[in-house]
């Protein structure tokens, strides 16, 4: 497969109070034409930052080092100018929270149209050609009242509608890749399912890669072709979506799996550690229920458990005579443990 | 012990008034003692009005609201205080919940002034450390102001803060929507343990069908104002009887 974007060793640190703290950690990560890749994790995991670092739009106060190559080209140091022609074009992003994220005082219509309006290359478009196609967009997102709600302004709308208004601007483009940051967030139940339903058909029709930052299970389960999981600020397992999430090996991922209302609300021991103060070696360990000395000490790689299923642990990984890799703990043991907890 | 019956609430808009939305419409329920009680719906059918007329928020148009034989929609703002320490509430955003100008160690500190539950300033002082110890808060962390805490560790300490006065009954309205998976299940294990250690009836009203299933003993469906279907959860997950059920359960992923 090709890779239309190839991060690698990036670093994403923020200034605060003149005191460095670094967030992203060694960040090294793959996007295939037109597939979809998930990013989960709980928040303030740093998901939604390397959205914004793939994107340009980390604040001024952040620290960026490594490497982001989109076809072939590197992005992270190009200027602000440059990077604009690829931003709105070819990458995209739909942000989060649709209340805020739209201009109160702009219709939605040229809100929308805005980043076509203001391409160089395409200043020659009439308006009207740009407003038709907005409107067919709006007709395909199946908002209600299709060409009337050009101009409405944001407040007349709904969560969901405003949603998928912030969806059609991600997609007027026909962008190679789109960034979408926690898509169903405080969504109704139907609501999701419809941005569900427009999503799988974007994808069919759209031929984009997708990154899915989000921390919806089921919905990533359904859409995504692979999914990694980020554990304060590092990628901890990543793999396609049917291993990583049905045969999770990391232990933050059996947890986070268990936490789920269907899988029975098992809580995990503790909480994320402060970025400020994180602990030596792996940033698990003091979560974790098989944590033992080892995992104190120095870092622990990214490691391949089965075909192209990676992951972040000193553990599970162990070799057994045939050569083949084999997972090692009992996932019973576990499931008692976390039982314990949930007594005490 | 809380009895709704025949509530009614609708709202006017419009240049001459002349819009009418019924936001609730002639709804009755009750909630027992020690009972979780769910209330499910989507957005904008009347689930958080419903909540705050119980808690004295909006005055219904008609119908009544009993609480162990006492009327609550008519009841006046002196008495209301005193019937706070019963009936207590955990709003959807956390961040909202607290007051952004005073640090959490005095927005904590609140119901046990205001109820004069401790005699002293260093028995005050334990109890707080004590309410952000039971959540997983650091103590260092009581003098920050609600904004720099996280979105979890606010909705954990506003249910703590809520139980702080001992109430009866507990209304939950969408504690978890903004939350994440991970957290979502440390904020219910804490409601349910909260609970079974107390023994209080819970409101608890929310669109996440999952949520109200692992949590709640008996559900009303709610659409357009009007109860649509009301029984045991398990009725109502297993073989939900109208058509709007039926439909809100197919929309599961």
């Amino acid at each position: 497969m090709d890779e239309l974007l190839q991060i690698r060793n990036l670093n994403v640190g923020f200034l605060v109070k003149k005191k460095p703290i670094n967030i992203i950690n060694q960040l090294n990560l793959d996007i295939y034409k037109d597939e979809i890749l998930a990013v989960i994790g709980e928040t303030g995991c740093g998901k939604s930052v390397t959205g914004s670092a793939i994107l340009h739009l980390l604040p001024e106060n952040a620290i960026v080092s490594g490497s982001i190559m989109y076809k072939g080209q590197e992005t992270l140091h190009m200027k602000d100018s440059e990077f604009r022609e690829l931003r709105g074009n070819e990458i995209m992003c739909v942000p989060q929270s649709p209340s805020t994220s739209l201009d109160p005082l702009m219709r939605v219509g040229k809100q929308v149209s805005e980043c076509t309006l203001g391409k160089k290359h395409n200043r020659t478009d009439a308006k009207a050609v740009v407003k038709s196609k907005v409107t067919d967009i709006f007709g395909k997102l199946k908002l209600p009242r299709g060409a009337s709600i050009y101009d409405d302004f944001p407040c007349e709308l709904s969560g969901g509608m405003c949603q998928r208004v912030l969806i059609s601007m991600g997609i007027l483009t026909h962008p190679d890749l789109l960034v979408i940051d926690e898509p169903t967030k405080a969504i109704d139940w139907a609501l999701r399912k419809d941005v569900l339903e427009i999503l799988s058909e974007l994808r069919q029709e759209m031929n984009c890669a997708m990154m899915l930052i989000t921390h919806d299970i089921p919905l990533a389960n359904r859409l995504a072709d692979r999914v990694a999981v980020m554990y304060a600020g590092e990628i901890v397992e990543i793999g396609k979506t049917a291993d990583v999430l049905e045969h999770p090996i990391h232990p933050y991922t059996q947890g986070l799996i268990a936490s789920t209302p269907s899988k029975g609300f098992k809580v995990m021991k503790g909480f994320m550690p402060a970025f400020s103060d994180l602990p030596d070696g792996c940033r698990f360990k003091d979560r974790c229920p098989y944590a033992c000395e080892s995992c104190g000490q120095g870092t622990t790689e990214l490691k391949e458990a089965e075909n192209n299923h990676m992951v972040r642990c000193n553990r599970q990984i162990g070799q057994t005579e045939e050569g083949s890799v084999k997972y090692v703990g009992s996932y019973q043991l576990m499931q008692e443990l976390r039982v314990g907890v949930l007594a005490k | 012990m809380l009895e709704v019956t025949n509530l009614c609430k609708s709202f006017e808009s419009g240049f001459w008034r002349n819009k009418k939305v019924n936001a609730v419409d002639d709804i009755s329920f009750q909630i027992c003692e020690g009972e979780i009680f769910g209330l499910i719906g989507g957005s904008g059918c009347g689930k958080t009005t419903t909540s705050r007329m119980i808690m004295g928020f909006l005055k219904p148009d008609s119908g009544s609201i009993r609480y162990n034989g006492r009327e609550l929609s008519t009841m006046k703002k002196n008495e209301w205080l005193k019937m706070r320490r019963d009936i207590q509430i955990v709003f959807q955003n956390p961040q909202m919940t607290f007051n952004p100008r005073s640090t959490v160690y005095n927005c904590c500190a609140e119901p046990i002034r205001l109820f004069h539950l401790a005699k002293s300033r260093e028995e005050e002082r334990s109890r707080v450390y004590e309410m952000l110890d039971s959540v997983g808060v650091s103590r260092d962390q009581s003098n920050k102001y609600p904004h720099e805490i996280s979105g979890g560790q606010a909705q954990r300490l506003s249910i703590v803060r809520a139980l702080s006065v001992n109430p009866k009954l507990l209304i939950c309205d969408e504690p978890t929507s903004m939350l994440d998976v991970s957290v979502q299940a440390q904020v219910i294990a804490l409601i349910k343990e909260k609970q079974m250690e107390k023994g209080i009836s819970i409101l608890y009203v929310s669109h996440d069908l999952d949520v109200i299933k692992a949590v709640c003993q008996r559900v009303a469906v709610m659409n357009n104002g009007k109860i649509v279907e009301m029984g045991s959860a398990d009725e109502i997950f297993n073989r939900p009887k109208h058509s709007y059920t039926q439909q809100l359960m197919s929309s599961a992923i």
